[in-house]
This record gives structure tokens, C-alpha cells and sequence, in this order.
């Protein structure tokens, strides 16, 4: 059982997020402030929301006991996303800031019309961002039914019920606040643990590496060799950096500032931000070893999800580890946040919006629908989250980081830099890049165990030569280029260029 | 080339804010976007391949050798120690492309000058 205190401050970070939401809710008035916060977040705010977005429960807590457990091949998990921001800065952050209005369809729509297009798009994001959300409050329920004692059903239905509350009143304009609030905790706190386990080794980094090695069975500082688990290595680099990189609801975050400019400083916040959390998790991990030992560890979680908090505990006591407990409440709630508001994009103004109402809904309609579509997400994930209790939800977690990346890097790269692309292109790149990655991680070890079909658990080494290879092919074979494509084309570059959109009169 | 005229739709397409004004989509200004497409490959795929190429590199020779396995000092090793320095090398990216990206909108800025900015 957890003390009075570790309530209390569970308590002040839920009350603190329910006021951020009601004062958000005053502004949360129309469809633009519903989807992207109105436009008006500022560099420095969006930044600390793009940390909120990527550091997320997975980064924080179980990076950590990755590298308490099992050493340094935890290091690929958080620097591969890391070193995928340079590839999210130089190409595509400017560009879509000033070509998305709501949702990443959008983007797509300032160069392909038509609704198959759209919808494929819409489908994609839905399909990602569910999947990611349940694979989130699966955890969470774990998580939490662990730090207050109550069971997972209860834990998953608080969750579902504060993040219902959160969008459907406060809208982006909530979720961006409370990532923001969030990130700033989350960066004191790594902060202080870092500070305060490396003070157990009068801050001699070297000293702290000696004692870990000398606690742990396992070589803390090699990675497993042998060809299979190279491979792996590789596919998890790969599609845990481009994949998080390329998740909707963190594309979506460029859509919420006021221009190109901005989301440029936001990235270079989110890099100064994100570059130190990640920096710190392996002193912390291996301080943890170092201090508590192995089996304290794998004691209290076999996958060593809540070293975080036992070495919160015994270099700061009872009250930082209240603290970094509800601080990762805090993360869960405000990533699962944004996760709902990029899916209700998708849901209500994408498919509902301007596919079955042609886009003549009016300003308060599209508010409306945006409300009830992130109800019947949020429902629908928080049912199958609670069907979903023991069984194995990483799973869902890779399917979404494997299409993101298989079917969102080529998409998108494809759309802004490439000419003769057409939206048959676009049509098969999705279909090939969602369909291998949906399909490979079934057959995968992930799914059907040890001797599965297809050898890898991340199977972006292949799937994404798939994604790339479904552009080329639909757009060389897949119906011929219109005589408008080039001109469509050429209007693209131009929006992306000066950040104003525009028509032809 | 076929010169477009542009005009700004109201607020609630644009994303630009209450600052949006008319631009005069001049050839020049045309012509500008292509560049500044291209000037953006330019600098970002031979940086992409050498960052995030470079980490996948380090990723493999972890992976299938165990060259990176030798120490520097202490318990610390190359790939510890590589993989750490990766996070600066991400940083002196970000400002490199800072350095480029400042230059390409005071250029977008100066030919939306002069070629008319339209009420």
C-alpha cells in the first residue's frame, strides 16, 4: 500500500491538469482552436509540448530499467528518436507547419485532391494513433493499479475518464498546456535524480559505471552479438527512431504554431529538452543497479519497469518518489491526450468533415463532431485496453512505430520533394508501407513467438523499402499524370515556401 | 510556366495568423520555392545520411561486431562513448541547419518585397 503522501501529490498533479483544462476550455471555441490550438503556440511552448509528445512513460521509465537490466542496448531506444529529429528539423517541420491546417490529410490535400486519398490518409493516422493509445493505457492501467494500489480496471478507467474530460472540454489547446506543465516536471525531475545518484558517486561517472558492472551478472556495456540480433538491433533502430519520429500526433504539434519560424525554434527547444532526458536515463539506470543491486530490482518488476521510482526512493525518499510517480501519471495522461485529439482529427474533420459532409459543416458543427469523435475514441480504447489486460500490448506499439514509419517517412518525403509523385503513388505507398508493416509484425516473434515466420520483431528493414518502393511503383505505372500536376505541384512548393496558403482565382 | 496568381483565403483556411497579406505569386517568387525545395535537399539529405546514417553504422558494428566493445577508460567503452556523442552531433545539426534555414527566409522575405506584396 502507498502512503498518504504519494495520494496527496497524485492528487495535486490531477488538480492542477482539471484547472489547466477549465481555463483552457474558455478558449476552446472553435474548430481551430479545437485541432491545433488556435495556431498560437509559441516556439519555446510548442517545444516543451514536443518533449511531452516523445518522452514518453516508455522513455522514462522503462528506457531506465532497460539499462539497469540489461545495459547499454537500452542506449538504441532513446537515441534513435533522438538522432531522428534531425531528419524531422531539416525536412519536414517547416514545410508541413505551413502547408496542415488540422491534420496531416490536410498537408496531403495541398497537393492531391480527392477523397480516396484523404481517407487513406485519415485511416493511416486512425490506425496509428488507436494502436498507440492502447498499447499507452494498457501500461498505464499496470502502472498505476501498482503505485495506488487499486486493480487495472479501475487504474485504466481513471485514466480514460480524466483524458475524456481533458479533450472534450479544453481540446488541443488543454492537451498542449498539460504536456507543456508536464515536460517542464518531467525535466526537473530527471534532473534532480540525476543529480542525486551521481552524488552517491561524488559525481565520478566512471565511478558509477565501475559500481554498476560490478553489480550486474550481465555485461552492462556490449550488446548481444550473432547475426539475428544484429539484424534486430538494426530494425529497432530503425523503427523505433523513424517510427516515433514520424507518429501523427507528433507531426500534428508543427500544425499548432504560427509559422515556420516557430516550429524551427520549437524543434531547437525540443532538441536541448528531449537530448537531456534522454542523456540522463542510462546514469540513472545504472546508478539504480549500482545502488539497489539486480535482484531488487527484477523483484519488484521482472521487466524492471518502476527502477525509476525505486531509485527515486533511495536517493530522495518517500516524497520524490510521490513525485515521479505522479509525474509519469502526468505523462501517460497528457501523451494519451494528444494521442485522442490526433485521432479525433482524422476521425471528424478528415472522414467526417470533408468526406461525408464536402466540407460544408459549419465552424460550430466541426467543434461538435470533434467532441463526440474523441468520446468514441477514447471508448473504443478504453474497452479494448480492459479486454486487453495480460496480454502482450508491445505488440500494438510496434504495429504503430513500424507504419508510421513505413508508410508516413515515404508518403510525406515523397509529397514535398519529389515531382512526377502522383496520388496513385501515394495510394500504394500507404497500402504497401501499412499493409507489409501490419503484416510482417503478425508473423514476427512478437506474435507467433521464438521460430516465427518472419525473423524480426521490428520489421522496418523491410517495410519501409516497401513504403518507398509502393511511391515509385504507383506513381511510374498507376494511371498517367494529369496536365494539372505540375502546376499542383509547383502551388505546393510555393505554400511550403512562404507559409500562406492560397488558390488560384 | 504558367504564372499563377495567388490569393489569400480568409483566416479560417490560412494558418499564417492576422498577419496573412495578399502575395503576388511572381514567376521569380515561383521560381524561389523550387530553389528553396532544392536548396533543402541539398543540405538535408547528405546531413541526414551522415547523423542518422552514422548512428544506424554504429547501430550495425554494435550489432554484428565487437569492435566497439573495446574500452576507453575504465568500464566505459567506443560504444557507450559513440553513442553519447551522438547527442551533440544531433545539436551541431540543428545548428547548421539554423544557419542555412535564417538565410533562405531572409531571401523568401526580400523577393516577396520587392516582387509586390499586395494589400
Amino acid at each position: 500500500m502507498r502512503s498518504v503522501l504519494t495520494y496527496t501529490v497524485f492528487a495535486l498533479v490531477v488538480a492542477l491538469t482539471i484547472g489547466i483544462t477549465l481555463w483552457a476550455a474558455r478558449r476552446n471555441t472553435s474548430a481551430r482552436e479545437h485541432y491545433v490550438a488556435g495556431g498560437q503556440l509559441t516556439g519555446w511552448q510548442n517545444g516543451f509540448a514536443i518533449v511531452g509528445d516523445f518522452v514518453s512513460t516508455g522513455a522514462i521509465l522503462g528506457t531506465v530499467g532497460m539499462f539497469a537490466l540489461k545495459g547499454v542496448s537500452a542506449f538504441f531506444y532513446v537515441a534513435g528518436p533522438f538522432v531522428a529529429l534531425v531528419i524531422l528539423l531539416a525536412l519536414f517541420a517547416e514545410p508541413l507547419r505551413n502547408l496542415g491546417r488540422f491534420t496531416m490529410a490536410d498537408v496531403v490535400a495541398s497537393r492531391f485532391g480527392g477523397r480516396a486519398v484523404r481517407t487513406a490518409m485519415a485511416v493511416n493516422a486512425l490506425l496509428v494513433t488507436v494502436f498507440y493509445m492502447i498499447a499507452q493505457l494498457v501500461a498505464a492501467g499496470v502502472l498505476i493499479s501498482y503505485l495506488l494500489g487499486v486493480n487495472y480496471g479501475v487504474a485504466v478507467a481513471v485514466v480514460g475518464v480524466l483524458m475524456t474530460i481533458y479533450i472534450s472540454l479544453g481540446g488541443m489547446v488543454a492537451t498542449s498546456w498539460i504536456q507543456i506543465v508536464k515536460a517542464a516536471l518531467l525535466i526537473v525531475c530527471v534532473g534532480v535524480l540525476v543529480v542525486l545518484v551521481l552524488a552517491r558517486f561524488d559525481f565520478d561517472v566512471l565511478e558509477l559505471m565501475r559500481a554498476a558492472s560490478a553489480a550486474s551478472p550481465v555485461d552492462l556495456f556490449v550488446v548481444p552479438g550473432g547475426a539475428t540480433s544484429g539484424l534486430d538491433l538494426l530494425s529497432v533502430a530503425l523503427g523505433v527512431g523513424l517510427g516515433t519520429a514520424a507518429l501523427p500526433h507528433v507531426l500534428v504539434r508543427f500544425l499548432t504554431v504560427p509559422s515556420g519560424v516557430e516550429a524551427r525554434r520549437s524543434m531547437n527547444w525540443a532538441l536541448v529538452l528531449a537530448g537531456f532526458a534522454f542523456i540522463a536515463t542510462p546514469f540513472i539506470g545504472y546508478g539504480a543497479v549500482a545502488l539497489l543491486g539486480r535482484d531488487a530490482i527484477t523483484a519488484a518488476d521482472k521487466a524492471g519497469n518502476l527502477t525509476t521510482l525505486q531509485v527515486a526512493e533511495a536517493v530522495g525518499g518517500p516524497l520524490l518518489f510521490a513525485i515521479i510517480a505522479a509525474v509519469a501519471f502526468a505523462t501517460i495522461l497528457a501523451v494519451v491526450a494528444g494521442l485522442v485529439i490526433t485521432g479525433s482529427g482524422a476521425l471528424a474533420h478528415d472522414l467526417y468533415g470533408v468526406i461525408l459532409r464536402k466540407s460544408r459543416a459549419s465552424d460550430r458543427e466541426q467543434v461538435w463532431a470533434g467532441r463526440v469523435a474523441s468520446l468514441v475514441i477514447s471508448v473504443v480504447a478504453i474497452v479494448i485496453s480492459l479486454a486487453a489486460h495480460n496480454t502482450n500490448v508491445a505488440v500494438l506499439g510496434a504495429i504503430a512505430v513500424v507504419v508510421a514509419a513505413s508508410a508516413n517517412v515515404p508518403v510525406l518525403l515523397c509529397l514535398l520533394f519529389w515531382r512526377r509523385f502522383t496520388s496513385a503513388g501515394m495510394l500504394w505507398g500507404i497500402g504497401l508501407g501499412l499493409g507489409s508493416a501490419v503484416l510482417l509484425v503478425i508473423l514476427g516473434p512478437q506474435v507467433q513467438g521464438p521460430g516465427a515466420p518472419f525473423p524480426l520483431a521490428f520489421p522496418t528493414l523491410v517495410s519501409i523499402p516497401l513504403g518507398f518502393l509502393g511511391c515509385v511503383l504507383g506513381s511510374l505505372v498507376g494511371g498517367r499524370r494529369g496536365e494539372d500536376d505540375d502546376s499542383q505541384f509547383r502551388r505546393m512548393q510555393l505554400q511550403a515556401a512562404i507559409g500562406r496558403p492560397a488558390t488560384r482565382p | 510556366m504558367p504564372h499563377l496568381e495567388l490569393r489569400i483565403m480568409d483566416d479560417a483556411h490560412g494558418a499564417s495568423g492576422t498577419t496573412a497579406r495578399g502575395v503576388e505569386a511572381s514567376p521569380e517568387l515561383e521560381s524561389h520555392a523550387a530553389a528553396l525545395a532544392r536548396a533543402r535537399l541539398r543540405f538535408a539529405v547528405p546531413v541526414c545520411l551522415l547523423s542518422f546514417g552514422g548512428f544506424l553504422v554504429i547501430t550495425a558494428l554494435a550489432g554484428f561486431t565487437s569492435v566497439l566493445d573495446a574500452p576507453v577508460a575504465g568500464p566505459l567503452n567506443w560504444l557507450f562513448l559513440l553513442i553519447l556523442l551522438s547527442f551533440p552531433a544531433v545539436g551541431l545539426c540543428a545548428w547548421l541547419y539554423h544557419r542555412h534555414a535564417v538565410r533562405w527566409d531572409a531571401r523568401t522575405a526580400e523577393i516577396i518585397a520587392r516582387t509586390g506584396e499586395s494589400s
